[in-house]
């Protein structure tokens, strides 16, 4: 792939892709990190891309890729406390991005936060990407109705964390 | 739409940082720039590290060639067959029992029952009559070797370690005539008694219903139907893609049937050459044999397949090879 090339992708495509990783992560400046890999690896595995998906989907894959593989390590270093290469301090402060959304999205994003990971995928990939259950079901190579089953689960979990938070209110219904 | 899902479609609006987006293609073509430039073609390891196996099979091949198949030289703590009385208590006796392969320049006889054709008995009433009747041996010159058959080779353990080593063989009468290894003397029953023979006869027929040759077949029945199987319960159940024999790549074709021929080579070469053929020499083949299988149907599936598949695929060659791993070490423990 040309480099101008790859730079006009990377600017169409990087933003939806940084969503995705921060979301997943819950960190600016590691899915900022991810978000470098998640591109450098589509540069170098490109000739391998055989666009039976779109684009953003492989995208999005090497990103889910990335940060599964990020999620395996740190259960690893917790029972094996080896030094690793660069450890990322928790945001304990809501990112302004998330407080620009609207009004309560910072107990939202932090409850959000507290789901276990592949509840807030679902969330994410349904709920905030606005993904139909056949999509969600195709990107995460599972059943839809394994996707309809922790998308309710989920938002079941997201209004009981949100409920014990004393945030029961219309708003959040 | 409830209140909390437009809040969350509302998270999708969220705006990144264009100083952190602009910095990050920086870093990454930075990234690209120092990365070294890809070849044009993929290099596979693989290629290499199956060539590696078969190489190594071969210079097993070439050495057993060169360095012959006997191990004639008596290890340290052999004794002569002179110094065997009736007192001496035997633990154990491991005897060739293939008479087809016995001949006069090699003893076939080893101190393990990791070897197809050598069985072990520890059995204390048979060993008791054994001693007794090995202690009353004289020795005899022998002058006519035309009319000698080979009967079978000995290797006799005792308490501290003492062993001997003694080459058996019959005159046609039931008469047995002994060779000791270490001084190359000839022994024969002093009172021309056939009771050793008789025993030692029976002991042979026992030791057929236990020796490793007993579940060696079984063991490869049982691996192959269970391998046989396996895949058809995977494709029926996980709708797990069988690999049509023509799909595959020529090379890969062509360096799997190298291997496989040259394991079978090797395998018939030890069957025919090398006696007696030890298990974990015939284990060691038949795991180069499955992981060559093993590995061209994983290279398959990475190649031609989708994530899902290649997940059910890495499962059924996963089972395969843990079954594999279990069926050898049982095998292994039963023996030994």
């Amino acid at each position: 792939m040309e480099r101008d090339a790859f730079q006009t992708f990377y600017m169409s495509q990087s933003d939806a892709i940084f969503k995705y990783i921060f979301f997943m992560v819950n960190n600016k400046e590691q899915a900022e990190d991810f978000t470098q890999e998640t591109f450098f690896k589509a540069y170098k595995q490109f000739e391998t891309f055989r666009h039976e998906a779109a684009a953003h989907t492989w995208l999005k894959r090497i990103a889910r890729n990335l940060v599964y593989d990020h999620y395996r390590k740190k259960r690893l270093i917790k029972f094996l406390p080896l030094g690793h290469k660069k450890d990322y301090a928790d945001d304990t402060q809501t990112p302004s991005e998330v407080l620009e959304t609207g009004e309560n999205m910072a107990i939202l994003y932090e409850a959000l936060k507290k789901l276990k990971l592949s509840y807030r995928e679902t969330v994410i990939l349904r709920k905030i990407e606005g993904l139909t259950v056949k999509e969600a079901a195709q990107f995460l190579q599972c059943s839809e109705a394994k996707v309809k089953n922790n998308t309710f689960r989920a938002m079941a979990a997201l209004k009981k964390i949100l409920q014990e938070g004393g945030h029961s209110d219309e708003s959040f219904r | 739409m409830s209140h909390l899902d437009e809040k969350l479609q509302r998270l999708s609006t969220m705006k990144r940082s264009q100083k952190a987006k602009m910095q990050t293609l920086e870093k990454l073509t930075e990234q690209i720039d120092s990365s070294p430039k890809q070849s044009k073609g993929k290099t596979h390891w693989q290629y290499p590290f199956v060539l590696a196996s078969a190489f190594v099979v071969c210079i097993i091949l070439l050495l057993t060639i060169f360095n012959g198949t006997d191990q004639t030289a008596a290890p340290r703590g052999t004794q002569p067959l002179e110094d065997f009385t009736t007192e001496i208590k035997l633990e154990r006796i491991y005897y060739f029992d293939g008479f087809l392969s016995i001949d006069k320049e090699s003893f076939k006889a080893r101190s393990s029952s990791l070897y197809l054709d050598v069985s072990k008995n520890e059995n204390p009433q048979q060993l008791e009559t054994l001693s007794q009747n090995l202690g009353q041996l004289k020795e005899e010159h022998i002058t006519r070797f035309e009319s000698l058959y080979n009967f079978s080779d000995i290797i006799l353990q005792a308490e501290g370690h003492r062993e001997w080593r003694l080459k058996i063989y019959s005159n046609g009468n039931d008469e047995l005539i002994f060779q000791d290894m270490l001084t190359n003397r000839y022994f024969v029953m002093e009172d021309g008694t056939n009771e050793f023979y008789d025993e030692f006869y029976a002991m042979i027929r026992d030791g057929r219903q236990s020796g490793l040759k007993f579940y060696f077949i079984p063991f490869l029945l049982v691996l192959s139907l269970f391998s046989h199987f396996l895949k058809k319960i995977m494709i029926k159940k996980c709708q797990l893609p069988e690999i049509p024999k023509l799909q595959r790549k020529t090379g890969d074709r062509i360096i799997k049937l190298f291997t496989n021929i040259i394991c079978c080579i090797t395998f018939s070469f030890f069957f025919v050459y090398y006696h007696p053929v030890n298990l974990l020499i015939l284990l060691s083949i038949f795991t180069l044999v499955l992981f060559n299988e093993l590995f061209f149907d994983w290279k398959f599936s990475k190649e031609n397949h989708n994530i899902l598949e290649q997940r059910k695929y890495k499962l059924f060659l996963s089972i395969q090879i843990v079954i594999y791993f279990l069926m050898n070490i049982t095998l292994i423990v039963i023996v030994y």
